[in-house]
């Protein structure tokens, strides 16, 4: 009986607790609606997710099409079909490879941080203090980080794919010979909007993803994960795993749509 | 002013406040005693509605405060100053932007009006240069010295201070306690202060609420407090009731 009790209990706890994050997304979104917003946080916010995960996105844009520019002229030459290796590597990075990874690089880099941040103004009664001004915690913290995160991961995709497209080129085009013209022209011919705009959608719903979860995670430090430095720890932690598990599972949700 | 109804609150099994009664009239200044862990700063986040009590009722200006939300908690809460016990500062801000925060965001003043305000409250507290040092280079009396001139800086009608002087030395808690007096005799707020700073703290309150168990055990004049030959009381200001509690032989 104690045993099923306890599933019962755990059962609660876990619905809850999706319910409560339910509606922190919901706040979050209704305050980002309305204002005012804290456009000098917002721009702080952009500093920190965007401009500063540039270089790493650079990094790992630039080795991923060059590993594609190699993997798809071996996939692609044993059909003889290496001329199709520019559409290959656009798709797939465009489509696929730009939003996903970016959206992982930028929760291992901002959505921890974030998370730690928020959860230790929770710890220290900073998020108290700010609520006992009579200010809305959402507002100055919550909010900045989401509109952040929605501009900078489409942006920071765009590198990617941008820089990726590069790579596979040094490597598919000048290294094994595909040349630009066969690279480009039929990536050009083969690489349409409804592509494009798939990373886009994409990209937007991975930076809501992050920011709902690391601000999340954060908020309820204490409260759901813990207290002092180890419930931060926790939450951080929380935070990577939850966002990258949920970027993954919702990219195929989307993928799947919009096949 | 502040009515605290028969509060009662529990974290899982452990009851720490239990069936508690305090009316604060306005104005009033009121010390609240008790050994550590006895859920001092548990009480004052039930009164600035921080912490939702199981049961019970607590009014400020006869508003159930649990009972208020958006503008009109905000409005309240505006007119209330908040010290709490480990200062929380906002580490990303400087000491000068941390106390003019409630200001800039709260008001429509000027910023020329808010730097001298600003600039007035820190001399006040001793911190006339620290402001432009952010609140991890600054050390604990320094800390709280500033979340005090934070708290104070919007003039507020009711105040919850939690531990003024602990961390602090000797003179400069005889100046915090100053600082509270004379604010309090300038605003006339309504406030609570939890000390542990027998005697001298008693000598600006109006009454000290001596808290066991969860409870009110005794609520007397400062001089009927310290001259009590209640047991419990005795035994309570004799010391040895945990590492929080300061010596009590200083100042006077
Ligand atoms: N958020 C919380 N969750 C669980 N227990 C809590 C919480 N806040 C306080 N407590 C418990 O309530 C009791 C009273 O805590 P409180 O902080 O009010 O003590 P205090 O009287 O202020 O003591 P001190 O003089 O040391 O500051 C403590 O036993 C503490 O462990
Ligand atoms: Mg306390």
């Amino acid at each position: 009986m104690e045993f099923i009790s306890d599933i019962g209990a755990f059962t609660l706890t876990r619905l809850y607790r999706m319910g409560v994050m339910g509606l922190f997304l919901l706040k979050s979104f209704l305050y980002s609606l309305s204002p005012p917003i804290k456009i000098r946080r917002v721009i702080k916010q952009i500093h920190f997710i965007g401009f500063q995960s540039t270089l790493v996105i650079i990094l790992t844009g630039s080795f991923s099409g060059m590993v594609l520019g190699f993997q798809g002229y071996y996939s692609l030459s044993r059909f003889g079909s290496e001329a199709f290796l520019g559409p290959m590597v656009g798709l797939s990075l465009i489509k696929e490879l730009g939003p996903v990874i970016s959206a992982l690089m930028v929760t291992g880099r901002a959505g921890s941080a974030i998370a730690a941040e928020i959860g230790i103004m929770r710890i220290t009664e900073q998020i108290d203090a700010l609520e006992l001004m009579g200010l809305n915690a959402f507002r100055y913290l919550i909010v900045p980080n989401l509109i952040a995160a929605l501009i900078s991961l489409p942006l920071l995709t765009a590198i990617f794919d941008v820089c990726g497209i590069a790579g596979g080129y040094l490597i598919g085009g000048k290294l094994l010979g595909v040349g630009a013209g066969t690279y480009f022209g039929e990536m050009a011919s083969y690489v349409g909007m409804t592509d494009v705009l798939e990373g886009l959608y994409k990209s937007l719903s991975f930076g809501i993803i992050i920011a709902w979860v690391s601000c999340y995670k954060g908020y309820y430090t204490t409260i759901f994960t813990g207290f002092g430095a180890e419930g931060v720890s926790k939450a951080t932690t929380q935070a990577v795993v939850m966002a990258s598990v949920v970027i993954l599972v919702w990219d195929y949700f989307m993928t799947s749509a919009l096949f | 002013m502040i009515q605290i109804q028969e509060i009662h609150k529990s974290f899982g099994r452990q009851k720490v406040i239990d069936g508690l009664s305090i009316s604060i009239a306005k104005g009033e200044l009121v010390a609240v005693l008790g050994s550590s862990g006895s859920g001092k700063s548990v009480l004052l986040k039930h009164v600035a509605g921080l912490l939702k009590p199981d049961r019970g009722k607590i009014l400020l200006d006869g508003q159930d405060i649990h009972g208020l939300r958006g503008k009109t908690l905000a409005s309240l809460r505006n007119r209330m100053g908040f010290l709490f016990q480990g200062g929380a500062m906002f580490d990303s801000m400087t000491v000068f932007e941390n106390v003019a925060f409630p200001l800039t965001e709260r008001t429509r003043l000027p910023g020329e009006e808010i730097r001298v305000k600003v600039m007035k409250e820190l001399e006040a507290v001793g911190l006339s240069g620290s402001e432009e040092k952010y609140p991890s280079q600054l050390s604990g009396g320094m800390i709280k010295r500033a979340a005090m001139a934070r708290a104070l800086v919007r003039d507020p009608e009711i105040m919850m201070i939690d531990e003024p002087t602990t961390g602090l030395d000797p003179a400069i808690r005889l100046a915090v306690l100053k600082l509270i007096d004379e604010s309090h005799k300038r605003l006339k707020f309504t406030g609570i202060v939890v000390t542990h700073e027998i005697p001298s703290a008693l000598a600006i309150v109006d009454h000290v609420v001596f808290l066991k168990a969860g409870k009110v055990y005794s609520k007397t004049s400062g001089a009927d407090f310290l001259s009590s030959s209640d047991p419990v009381i005795r035994e309570f200001l004799g010391g040895d009731e945990g590492p929080e509690i300061c010596p009590q032989k200083q100042g006077g």
